[in-house]
Order: C-alpha cells, then structure tokens, then sequence
C-alpha cells in the first residue's frame, strides 16, 4: 500500500453533544534527516508535518507533527458531535504530499 | 473537556512513540507506584480499543490474496474459503500428502496456483525479514488469512494420526537441547517458575492458557520495526538467538513446531493482529 493511505475510524451512531474519539492510522514511514554511517551522505528526512480535522467543512482542530512521531502513526482526536455529516482529515507531508480521507456520521 | 482533551493529548503523543512524556509528567507529579501501574493499563486499554497498524497490511492482503490466485487454494474448508480457515490449522491435506500450516501451505499454493519455484517463494517470504518499514506482500497475505478468523476458537484436530504424530514430533523439538550453547525452546518458555528477559514476563507451555494466549495473537505488528511479524519469521529469531543451525521457513521442523503450539493452544480464541514493543 503506497504512502499516504489511512484507516479512519469514527462511531456510526451517536447521541448530539456526545464527545466520540476520531481515530486514525496513517502509513507513512516518518524517516528523520540523518547521515549514512559508513558513507556520511545525508539521507533527508520524510515525515508528516500537519494534520487537520474537519466536521462538515469547518476545522476542528488541527496537528503539528515533526521526527519523533513513529511510523505509521495511530492518532485519536476528540469531536463533540452535534450534527450530522462528513467527518474528513487532511494531512501532508514535508515532500509536497496532500491527502484526504473522509468518514460519514449520524448523529441522533 | 479539559480533562477528556487532555487525557487524548497524552493519548495521542504516547502512541506517537513519545512514551518518555509519561514519565516526564509522573516525576513532576510524583505519581505513586500504583498510579503509574493505572497510567500504564490506561494506555494499553486505549491502544486495545484503537486502531492497530497491522491492519493496513491485511487491507493490502485482500488484493495480494487475488493477485496471487490463492482464491483457487483450499485452505481445510473447501477452494477460497478464508472465514475460520486458520482456526482449524495446522491439519493433513491429502493433495499434498503433508501436514501443513497456514504459511506453508500458502507456500504450497504460491507454487500450484502462482507459478513459482521454491527458491522463488523462499525470497518472496524473506522478502521483509530484518528490515524495517517494509510493505510485504506476503505478510499481508498472512495478516489477511489470519484477520478472517477473528473471534474464532483454535481447534487442532489431534485425533487425526498424521496430525498428532506431527504434535509428537514437535513436542521432542521443544524440549531437544541442541546447538552450542545447549539451548531448547524450554529454557525459556517451559516450567511453573516465572522467566524474564529485562521487564518482559515471557510465557510458558506449561503454565494452563499462556501457550494459547501467545500464539493466537500472531501475526503481531511491532512498533520497532514499523511492520508485523509472521510466526514462521518469529521460529526463525527464536532459532538464531538459540545458536541453532539457520532456519528454513516452510519446512517440517516449522509445521512441528506450530502442530505443537496450536495443539497446545486448543480451544483460545483468536485475536489478531496484536501489538508488541
């Protein structure tokens, strides 16, 4: 599975003002700038540096990521549901790399 | 809220990887021993209830598992089927007039229905092993088959004689002493008395659940390397660090080895993918 695709996961049900966990597991490798011990070139890095949480089109919140998150990230965000809708996340990469995933949600 | 937001901010950066933040914060605030205890089950009850990574491999696998014509393989429950299918292995297949499990009969069926030779299908199950990040096809076929199983009991047919002379044969490998250093499977994994390797309590065959809890949560994924681990690659670690000779996957000291362990683990329901350090 190429870099960049997400399982994200979001209750299908639940009760208005509930506050649900949006979980999420990206692939990607999230490799740190370093050295080549036996060559000394410079391997870059490659890592997610930001990550976004809509609800119906409006950020909820938002993540800064740097080195020292490991690959293939699980994250959980909290999100009080008062509507129901599209849930999306998008993230992007230190190589220009921009993805979305969405999940759908009803709220009672 | 507060409290919710910052419980899933601890949440979220323990799972990236920063588990020194836990400690960070039990020094400032001085946390009693039993705290940090609950501190630590909080966060593996969060992790057991949370997305596992392994399974963007078994995702991969559906299209591996076509691509491969595996979908032609009878895996004990006619051509196709995967639902329960690694619950009732390892067992004898007259086609192949062997005792097979899981891996190695996909290794049997790569070479029927895919075409390869053996020294083809030995790469392509060591294509990931020692690495790190790898996306390997054949792992997320084995995550896959073993996903379909999910919530089913392991249920070995022991009465089946090519079967139990296959457990027999396993058992006399488990507690053989082989090797330079004179080393068993049962110096570590064997006996009533507790075993460690540093903080991690190792399981034991002898001790009533243990054998079934370790091998019914494999294929594992381990935040070290970023991917999971297969039983067979896990025979082959074990044998390296025991000074064996060097192990060959799919051969019949593997099948021994898992018509032993699966034998033993009668009757555990299966929980795949786990997590490991």
């Amino acid at each position: 599975m190429a870099i960049g695709t997400a399982i994200l996961r979001v209750p299908k049900e639940a009760q208005k003002g509930q506050i649900i966990r949006v979980q999420m597991v990206i692939t990607h490798p999230m490799a740190s700038r370093r050295r080549d011990p036996q060559t000394g070139q410079e391997i870059p890095g490659h890592f997610l540096t930001k990550l976004q949480l809509f609800h119906n089109d409006q950020l909820v919140s938002e993540m800064i990521m740097a080195t020292g998150i490991s690959a293939n990230p699980f994250i959980a965000l909290p999100l009080k549901a008062d509507s129901s809708g599209v849930i999306k996340i998008a993230y992007e990469d230190n190589r220009g790399g921009k993805w979305e995933k969405t999940a759908e949600i009803t709220v009672k | 809220m507060r409290k919710i937001l910052l419980t899933s901010a601890v949440f979220g950066l323990a799972c990236a990887g920063l588990l020194g933040y836990q400690t960070v914060k039990a020094q400032d605030q001085e946390l009693s021993p039993e705290q940090e205890i609950k501190l630590v089950q909080e966060f593996n009850r969060m992790m057991a209830e949370g997305i596992n990574p392994g399974e963007i491999w078994a995702e991969m696998g559906k299209e591996a598992f076509k691509k491969y014509n595996l979908d032609k393989c009878d895996f004990g429950l006619g051509p196709g089927k995967v639902e329960g299918a690694f619950a009732q292995l390892p067992r004898y297949f007259p086609d192949a007039k062997k005792v097979m499990d899981l891996e190695t009969r996909i290794g049997w069926c790569l070479q029927q229905y895919a075409g390869m030779t053996p020294e083809q299908v030995k790469k392509f199950v060591q294509q990931c092993w020692g690495k790190s990040q790898c996306m390997g096809e054949y792992d997320a076929i084995v995550m896959y088959m073993s996903m379909a199983s999910n919530g089913y009991k392991v249920n070995v047919n022991l009465k089946d004689p090519q079967v139990k002379r296959m457990y027999e044969m396993g058992k006399q490998i488990y507690y053989a002493r082989l090797g330079p250093w004179d080393f068993n499977c049962a110096t570590c994994h064997a006996g009533q008395s507790e075993v460690r390797i540093r903080a991690t309590r190792l399981w034991s065959a002898d001790r009533p659940g243990e054998a079934g809890h370790a091998v019914a949560t494999f294929p594992k994924y381990l935040v070290r390397w970023a991917q999971p681990m297969t039983m067979h690659f896990r025979y082959s670690e074990c044998i390296r660090q025991m000074r064996w000779s060097p192990f060959e996957p799919h051969s019949d000291l593997a099948v021994a080895l898992s018509t032993f362990l699966y034998g033993t683990a009668n009757g555990t329901e299966i929980k795949v993918p786990s997590i490991g350090r």
